[in-house]
């Protein structure tokens, strides 16, 4: 039986193999399988958004303002008597939205700066490493704010500045990554071989800093999430009245008193969303670093 | 040591530099014109240029730079729009936020190093698990959500302690704490969730060390092990993840501040942004951005004290 079973593994490529390896560590982790389950949910939950959400997120209904969690409306509804689990359904699209593309454009400006940078050296890479520690002077949140402040108000502008605020961290561990991909033994034999610098990073520094890349992107979307709805928060981010989550926990300040709920469930959104999106990050780390694995 | 020192010093006053010319063209990249701005109704040429000059809008570009940093070296950030000297207001509302983050970074270190030692020590048994869920919540809990969570509960549901305001220390200590006590747990949950992971990692490599092998060998007990091997080495990463989290904890201030109602240095940030008042933004983020530089310098020099290593590399491990 194991005969049979080494033959068929043997029949494997490699990258077949790993995959199967990765694929193996992954579901020992029951953290990351719900990390990964809870977030896909949230994704599902904004792209569905229309067809889940049990009411209109905007329909206001002024016989039922600030009404208790009822079989009607499952989470209550708010001080306009808007459903607040179909808000919450509904803003879902701003937060992941805001999480992926941010975290997205942040890899399109520091993937090839920090590889650039670290791969070629020079003259270019000392100021690529002093410009990105010029960038990290400014703390992350100011620096969000400041051009939330430049660019105006609206979703679009905060996952910019979310993205733009999120590169420089990014950057440096790009460059880091490639500063140590081109030492090593296979880029050095490609070089022999004659291989052009261009295909030397997308054949090989690019592939082997992938895991980084993915692990970096779980750790970035959670960190983009909180982002966006502290500038929703403070108005820098989604206008009334689409829903967000900031933006609902910026007018529920008003009613603590009244209906708490009212700040408790899209907290509570955030911090699910945020949690699942870090549990899968850990998990992935474990499972494409080795070193860390236990 | 008199070579890295210099060379660690230039480098944060390039960084400074740039900064302070990013911070000036950000602030001339804002929308609108700030001679409109300033003269309110008034719409006359004649009047406008007027202002331009007044303000000396009307120079060239790198000479408007080169007056407003002299100025500043010397302290003067310029008037804001309430014709209210900018370092003034600076220097009143920082300390209020410099007492908030010290008191959130050791309500923080306290908490992330004690969950960090038991981590490591009680490996795998329930108090672990324990301490690595209360990081990962600390990490993924949105502050400012936990802020109103924490007013809902003990501020008005059980009116143990204030919503919110700050009572200077000088006025009444007791009042002072109160006040801070909510907005300071709040700040320092996510330094003590990274701390806690880092010394973690880094005591469970300490205690797989030569060293404590032989520190156990010689028969020290394991209190002296833990606290007196084990845990000093520990403690070196501690002060680079304290200046590595600053530009964290300056992000939470500004927003811990707008929660519980402090007037400090991140309110003034916020508020800056809010009334377009650019004078006012150009000069908290310039200096923002001058503590996070001039600390960490100041823990990049104490760390290769503590470890005489890195001096002669030249750059940390």
């Amino acid at each position: 039986m194991s005969y049979v079973d080494t033959a068929a593994a043997i029949e494997l490529s490699p990258r077949a193999r790993r995959r199967r390896l990765l694929r193996k560590r992954f579901l020992r982790r029951p953290l990351a399988i719900a990390g990964l389950v809870v977030a896909l949910a949230f994704v599902l939950a904004a792209i569905f958004a229309p067809v889940v959400a049990p009411h209109d997120p905007s329909t206001i209904d002024v016989n039922a303002l600030l009404a208790a969690p009822s079989h009607e409306h499952l989470l209550g509804t708010d001080e306009l008597g808007r459903d607040v689990l179909s808000r919450i359904i509904f803003g879902a699209r701003a937060s992941i939205q805001a999480g992926v593309l941010a975290t997205l454009l942040a890899m399109l400006i520091a993937v090839p700066i920090g590889v650039t940078a670290g791969y070629f050296r020079g003259w270019l890479d000392p100021v690529v490493a002093r410009l990105t520690d010029v960038l990290l002077a400014f703390p992350f949140l100011i620096l969000a704010v400041g051009l939330a402040a430049i660019l105006g108000p609206s979703l679009l502008n905060a996952t910019i500045a979310l993205g733009v605020g999120a590169a420089p961290g990014l950057i440096r561990i790009a460059r880091g990554e490639a500063l140590s991909l081109r030492e090593e033994d296979y880029v050095r034999a490609a070089v022999a071989n004659g291989a052009s610098d261009a295909s030397i990073i997308v054949r090989h520094v690019l592939p082997n800093m992938l895991s980084t890349l993915i692990v970096q992107a779980t750790v970035t979307i959670p960190a983009a999430i909180i982002g966006e709805a502290v500038l929703s928060f403070l108005g820098l981010g989604v206008q009334p009245p689409t829903p967000s989550w900031g933006v609902m926990l910026s007018a529920a300040q008003p009613y603590v008193n009244e209906a708490p709920r009212l700040a408790l469930f899209p907290g509570l959104a955030i911090f699910f969303c945020s949690l699942s999106f870090n549990l899968l990050g850990d998990g992935l780390r474990d499972v494409l670093d080795p070193r860390t694995t236990r | 040591m008199g070579g890295f020192l210099l060379r660690r010093v230039g480098a944060a006053l390039i960084v400074l530099f740039l900064a302070s010319v990013l911070v000036f063209a950000g602030v001339r990249a804002l929308p609108g014109d700030p001679a409109l701005a300033l003269g309110a109704e008034e719409r006359d040429p004649a009047v406008l240029a007027q202002i331009r000059h007044k303000y000396h809008l009307d120079e060239p570009v790198p000479l408007q730079y080169a007056r407003w940093v002299g100025l500043a070296l010397r302290g003067d950030l310029g008037t804001d729009q309430r014709e209210l000297a900018v370092g003034h207001t600076i220097v009143t509302r920082l300390p209020i936020t410099l007492e908030l983050a010290g008191l959130a970074i050791l309500i923080g270190t306290l908490i992330g190093i004690a969950a960090g030692v038991i981590a490591a020590v009680r490996r795998g048994k329930a108090s672990d698990y324990g301490a690595t869920t209360f990081a990962l919540v600390g990490l993924s809990v949105p502050h400012f959500w936990l802020g109103i969570m924490m007013i809902i509960l003990f501020a008005v549901k059980w009116h143990w302690l204030p919503a919110g305001g700050y009572v200077p220390l000088h006025d009444d200590p007791i009042q002072n704490l109160r006040h801070l006590l909510m907005p300071a747990i709040v700040l320092g949950t996510g330094l003590s969730a990274v701390l806690m992971r880092q010394m973690r990692s880094s005591m469970l490599t300490s205690l797989g060390a030569d060293y404590v092998r032989t520190a156990r060998a010689k028969g020290l007990s394991e209190w002296s092990v833990v606290g007196k091997h084990a845990l000093r080495n520990s403690l070196i990463t501690v002060s680079t993840v304290i200046g590595l989290q600053l530009g964290a904890l300056i992000s939470g201030a500004v927003i811990t501040e707008q929660i519980f109602g402090i007037a400090g240095f991140g309110r003034l940030t916020i508020d800056a942004v809010n009334q377009r008042d650019y004078t006012l933004l150009q000069g908290v983020v310039l200096v923002a951005a001058a503590g996070y530089v001039v600390v960490n310098l100041a823990v990049d020099l104490l760390y290769s004290y503590l470890n005489p290593r890195i001096r002669v590399s030249g750059r940390p491990a």
